[in-house]
């Protein structure tokens, strides 16, 4: 239904729209090129940009078979339909998500997991991802009709760590909530309505933290089947936190026992 | 100065604060849904003029209300700040109490995204500088979702001297930074305290941390070493708000 009404005419052709398009802004093409997991087709450079900045992109596109081209700073901004280029425009492949059997095997006494069940907002993603990576996130697992697809607005809201947080996608949140149980993960939905505090939660043992969709949250049936809830404390009066928001002072919680737990042994 | 809201959610709390501010509503089609039906039925009520088919000259929302395009606005005078000696009353009321100060932050979404985080942890008040800093605009008003309306705020151009007087009304400065010397969990949330939080790119001046009574970090250990504004003031504030 919303992918439908997103693809009305000329909408489609703004950055983000078709999942694998452009990327933009010059710490999240280069970024992207350093870490050389998300394939760039091609790669423009505003005639502003530095000559020295030029040749730092050149040595490493090269070794990669990318070639580097000029044009004049409205040309990119013609082909990604934004002003925020910073004169760095690449075009690349669909976002290569990483097998979950082989993400799932990366297993240790305190992995911490991250799973979204719809989380349809690509700044939002971007957020998250970024929270991920601060606080050591083990690997991401997107999944849901509706869940927003990795594109350029989600690199650049996530400062890059798009290219350094480990990211794969689940066609059924369930199934991989009742295997992570059984291989000795504890599962807690993160949620709004009536949670358990995170604090007098153990979070030092393996964690994975279910995160919802911003409308309706964490679908009913992964919700029967997590350990349990968990929220954060409210002091005031607004109904809810963003849900990036959120998830990061989750993150920080989980982060914050286990270096209390090292510090004690 | 009028703006031009486009999240029915931000709409209602202005309807329910201050409905006089609400100069009129409008829609592109008859029949509004979800949260923009509450919005056009409680300004009905209010007597607040609600166009309904003409031009709106808002973009597209279809992130919301089952995710079917709509076009809808709400045009509101902008909220009034309060004067700084009425941002720190209630300081010795009812315990302890946190307020806030950014430090000349730049995108107006984490500004927006810091009120409704604020709102949600009770912060007594904001400071905002006045210069170089992003306003209040329409997106901060939409991304706050209705916190804008809940968290009293002041803006300043001389942000040092208001922490001074912050000082001189009895409240404690917290700066945050990736320097600081202080863990932020051993930090004693059992006082009033002024949180400082810096800007996207700088962090904190360097006068703005000289007025610091304790500087700390969120420890982290991933490789990008800092979080998004809004999540580090979130991150402080439920560590601060905790009850145990």
């Amino acid at each position: 239904m919303v992918e439908r009404s997103a693809s009305g005419k000329g909408s489609s052709r703004r950055p983000g729209n078709r999942a694998g398009d452009w990327i933009w802004g010059r710490r999240v093409v280069v970024e992207t090129l350093r870490a050389g997991r998300w394939p760039i087709r091609d790669l423009w450079l505003a005639d502003r940009v530095e000559v020295g900045e030029v040749a730092e992109v050149k040595r490493l596109a090269e070794p990669l078979g990318i070639d580097v081209q000029i044009a004049g700073s409205d040309a990119l901004r013609q082909r990604c339909h934004t002003s925020e280029h910073q004169g760095y425009l690449a075009r690349v492949g669909l976002f290569p998500f990483e097998n979950l059997e082989t993400l799932m095997e990366t297993s240790s006494t305190s992995s911490l997991w991250l799973l979204l069940d719809s989380v349809q907002d690509p700044h939002n993603l971007g957020g998250i991802l970024r929270a991920a990576e601060v606080f050591g996130v083990d690997g991401v697992v997107v999944s849901g009709r509706n869940h927003a697809p990795v594109n350029g607005h989600v690199a650049r809201s996530s400062a890059g760590a798009v290219n350094h947080v480990r990211i794969a996608r689940s066609d059924n949140l369930v199934s991989l909530v009742m295997q992570l149980r059984r291989q000795g993960v504890k599962v807690v939905a993160a949620m709004a309505d009536d949670p358990v505090a995170a604090r007098t939660q153990d979070l030092v043992g393996s964690t994975a933290l279910v995160v919802g969709n911003e409308g309706h949250g964490v679908e009913d049936d992964v919700l029967a089947v997590c350990d349990g809830k968990i929220g954060i404390e409210q002091a005031g009066h607004t109904e809810s936190l963003n849900v990036a928001v959120a998830t990061g002072v989750l993150l920080y919680e989980v982060d914050r026992q286990r270096r209390e737990q090292e510090s004690r042994s | 100065m009028t703006l031009e809201l486009k999240n029915p959610h931000s709409l209602l709390a202005v309807l329910e604060t201050r409905p006089g501010d609400v100069a009129e509503i409008r829609l592109s089609g008859r029949s509004p849904r979800g949260a923009w039906e509450e919005v056009a039925t409680k300004a009905g009520g209010l007597k607040i003029p609600v166009h309904v088919g003409g031009p709106v000259g808002g973009r597209r929302d279809r992130s919301r209300d089952g995710g079917r395009s709509q076009v809808a606005v709400g045009v509101v005078r902008e909220r009034s700040g309060v004067g700084l000696a009425e941002l720190w009353t209630g300081i010795n009321e009812d315990g302890r109490g946190i307020w806030l100060a950014l430090d000349r932050l730049q995108d107006p979404h984490n500004v927006g995204a810091i009120f409704r985080t604020a709102a949600f942890f009770g912060v007594r008040g904001i400071l905002l500088t006045k210069n170089q800093s992003a306003p209040l605009s329409g997106t901060a008003y939409d991304v706050a979702s209705g916190g804008l309306e809940h968290v009293p705020f002041t803006i300043v151009s001389n942000l040092a001297r208001a922490l001074q007087q912050a000082r001189d009304a009895g409240l404690w400065v917290l700066g945050t930074s990736e320097r600081g010397t202080q863990d932020l969990d051993e930090v004693d949330h059992e006082r009033n305290w002024l949180v400082v939080i810096g800007s996207e790119e700088r962090g904190l001046r360097r006068l703005t941390l000289e007025h610091c009574d304790v500087v700390s970090r969120v420890s982290a250990r991933g490789a990008i070493a800092s979080l998004n504004a809004s999540v580090a003031t979130a991150v402080v504030l439920s560590t601060l708000c905790r009850s145990g």
